[in-house]
């Protein structure tokens, strides 16, 4: 299959790649650029654990394209804090029980992140909305929820 | 020897220390390994849930480019040395279970091929693929395991060695299978897992396609990566709780028990492992639950079907709880007793304890009663009755039920019985605590990080733990049955005695 050129940035670097067309955003981001934080789920667009920011926006990394995010600025967990210097969404998460084995964890990190910058102050059911494109197999959504609320009385 | 240190750290709330990795996209899941050359592999699964394999022609997928190899059952059974797993021995009447399907395909995902290519995308192209007594029958669906991330490994023969990443509960169970499967000394193979994404029973033990891809790894030039994709966990990933039981209790006029009987039947698919009784004894034997009840009997038929085999799933004996407390409800129903009332009548309380129920197993230090009591005091369940009285004088429906369940854990029986931790305390002071792990979110780490700092009497931070391989790790049986806590526990605390003295 005749492959593309592309160029984009990932977490503020520039990265190059050759890819075929088929190839997804989300395993250009763990095969190319080996950043395996971006976890695959379903592959197809329901579980959410593949979520990263293109242009700013939440989306799936397995229903995007890698050359559709040519040109254009893609941030992932690893863009979001350091094991040493977590984001105050993924201190949230560890202080109210928001995760357990940690598979979907990236991608609700990641959605509650734009969720919070869009909407600092949601509601209880607009937090809820906000978590609906998200699947978490072992801990349940209220610690998550709490985080949420947390992370919202934390975000400047 | 020094006394046991007050514990500053169980039982308390500590931040976890495998959460850091987790959070920030730094773990280590199977699919996150990279070996140099790496090849993938991807399986051509049957469309029908029962047809005769009279031919596969594999020449236009060797045609594409990129495409290393087919295997077909020709080419990796004949290879099987031993197949059973540690839990049940090697004795038991066991199901045939072939790695690749051969003359006959069993159910819809049943694998026919194994495809080894250079990445996901090639492979998969290949194939565009009393004075009462309550009687009732209760049916329960199928469920599935669903882990969000799938089941997966990597295997690399190298220099007369295989090392294996694996999605696991169990890191030794998948070194002892495959030793025995391919005929190696226990010694030559290797098992590392850090981080695995949610097992729910589904990764206690290497099913058909690990068995496939730990064959195929020996006849290819590099490490083989098999990463399931959702379609096939939800086809051939196995399935749990399609069973139905006739249960019976028998109540005397104040509803105390009399006697209780389950005619159990449970569907365990094509391929049941690891074997097709299962856990199915324990539906009987734990049937009588948490109450006095004199007398019991049970029986129970595993059926075969032409669906995915019925594997380990959160409790495989759940269905005694299920029937039971359904029971209960209607046996309140029928003759005009609370149903809250009917089970304090014959709960079991500390006063009862030891006690063996009448199918034999013995329980002891449980607090039955107690708990129920607390438990129906927290809800405040009196006044939960009069809120749902006036709800429905106003038109609104509300529910409440209660199901209370006893079940076993940390079997003192063989395989499960074996758990064992190793403490070393470096030239500085810090401490490494090794047990075999498995963690799939159950936050393993924390917890024997947490118990041996108590029981070392040391701060929390002094302590890491490493887990998950075996060349390193004592011998245990992971993450199953709610057991690796309370047995690390044992271990830990165990191990940092003798290191304290």
């Amino acid at each position: 299959m005749d492959e593309v050129q592309i160029r984009l940035r990932v977490n503020g670097l520039e990265r190059r790649g050759r890819v075929e067309p088929r190839l997804t955003l989300a395993d250009f981001l763990r095969e190319h650029c080996h950043l395996t934080g971006t976890h695959l789920g379903c592959e197809h667009g329901v579980c959410g654990a593949c979520t990263v920011l293109l242009d700013g926006a939440a989306v799936r990394a397995c229903l995007v394209l890698a050359v559709q995010a040519e040109g254009r600025e893609v941030t992932t967990i690893e863009g979001l804090g350091t094991p040493e210097n977590l984001s105050p969404v993924q201190v949230a998460f560890q202080e109210n029980h928001g995760l357990q084995c940690g598979f979907c964890t990236p991608g609700f990190v990641v959605s509650v992140t734009a969720l919070l910058r869009d909407n600092p102050d949601p509601t209880d059911e607009e937090i809820r909305a906000g978590l609906s494109g998200n699947i978490c197999r072992c801990t349940g959504y209220q610690g998550i929820f709490k985080a949420v609320r947390a992370a919202a009385g934390n975000t400047p | 020897m020094r006394e046991t240190t007050a514990a500053r750290y169980a039982g308390t709330r500590v931040q976890r220390v495998e959460d850091g990795r987790l959070l920030t996209g730094h773990g280590t899941f199977v699919d996150d390994v990279r070996r140099p050359g790496m090849l993938h592999a991807c399986f051509v699964r049957s469309p029908f849930a029962h047809a005769r394999v009279t031919h596969v022609d594999i020449s236009a997928a060797l045609d594409l480019p990129g495409v290393h190899a087919v295997f077909l059952a020709a080419d990796l059974n004949p290879d099987i040395r031993e197949q059973w797993y540690t839990s049940m021995g090697k004795d038991i009447p066991d199901t045939p279970r072939p790695a690749l399907a051969s003359d006959e395909v069993r159910f819809v995902g049943d694998p026919v091929a194994l495809v080894i290519a250079e990445s996901r995308y090639i492979a998969e192209e290949v194939f565009a693929a009393a004075a009462h007594v309550a009687d009732e029958t209760i049916y329960q669906q199928g469920y599935a395991a669903v882990p969000i991330e799938t089941r997966g490994l990597v295997v690399e023969w190298s220099a007369g060695e295989l090392t294996i990443w694996a999605a696991t509960q169990a890191p030794h169970e998948v070194r002892a299978f495959c030793a025995r499967l391919l005929g190696l000394p226990e010694q030559r193979v290797r098992v590392i897992m850090r981080d695995t994404g949610g097992g729910f029973g589904q990764k206690v033990i290497p099913l058909r396609e690990d068995m496939c891809v730990m064959l195929a790894a020996r006849k290819v030039p590099a490490a083989i990566k098999w990463i399931e994709d959702r379609r096939e966990n939800l086809m051939s990933a196995g399935q749990a709780r399609h069973e139905h039981g006739r249960a019976r209790m028998a109540f005397a006029a104040d509803g105390e028990i009399l006697a209780a009987h389950i005619d159990h039947v449970q569907d365990v698919g094509s391929y049941p492992s690891p074997w097709p009784v299962g856990t199915s004894a324990a539906v009987g034997m734990i049937f009588p639950g948490p109450y006095r009840i004199p007398q019991a009997t049970w029986s129970t038929v595993s059926l075969f079907s032409n669906t995915s085999g019925r594997t380990a799933y959160r409790g495989p004996w759940q269905f005694e709880s299920m029937a039971r407390e359904v029971l209960l409800d209607i046996a309140a129903r029928q003759m005009g007793l609370d149903p809250v009332a009917l089970r304090r009548r014959n709960l079991l309380g500390l006063a009862d304890m030891p006690y063996v129920n009448p199918c034999g197993m013995p329980y002891d230090h449980m607090s039955l009663r107690e708990t129920f009591d607390l438990a129906l005091e927290m809800l405040d369940y009196e006044a939960f009755r009069r809120e749902q009285h006036e709800a429905r004088a106003a038109g609104r429906y509300l529910g409440g039920g209660t199901c209370s369940y006893v079940e076993p854990t940390s079997t003192g029986m063989g395989y499960y019985a074996t758990e064992g931790a190793t403490i070393r305390i470096e030239p500085s002071g810090a401490v490494n605590v090794y047990v075999a792990g498995g963690s799939t979110g159950n936050s393993i780490e924390t917890t024997v990080v947490q118990l041996t700092a108590d029981a070392l009497g040391v701060d929390l931070d002094q302590v890491a733990t490493i887990q998950g391989g075996t060349a390193v790790t004592p011998f245990g049986a992971g993450t199953a049955g709610s057991r690796s806590g309370s047995r690390s526990r044992c271990c830990a605390t165990s191990s940092a005695r003798t290191s304290a003295r």
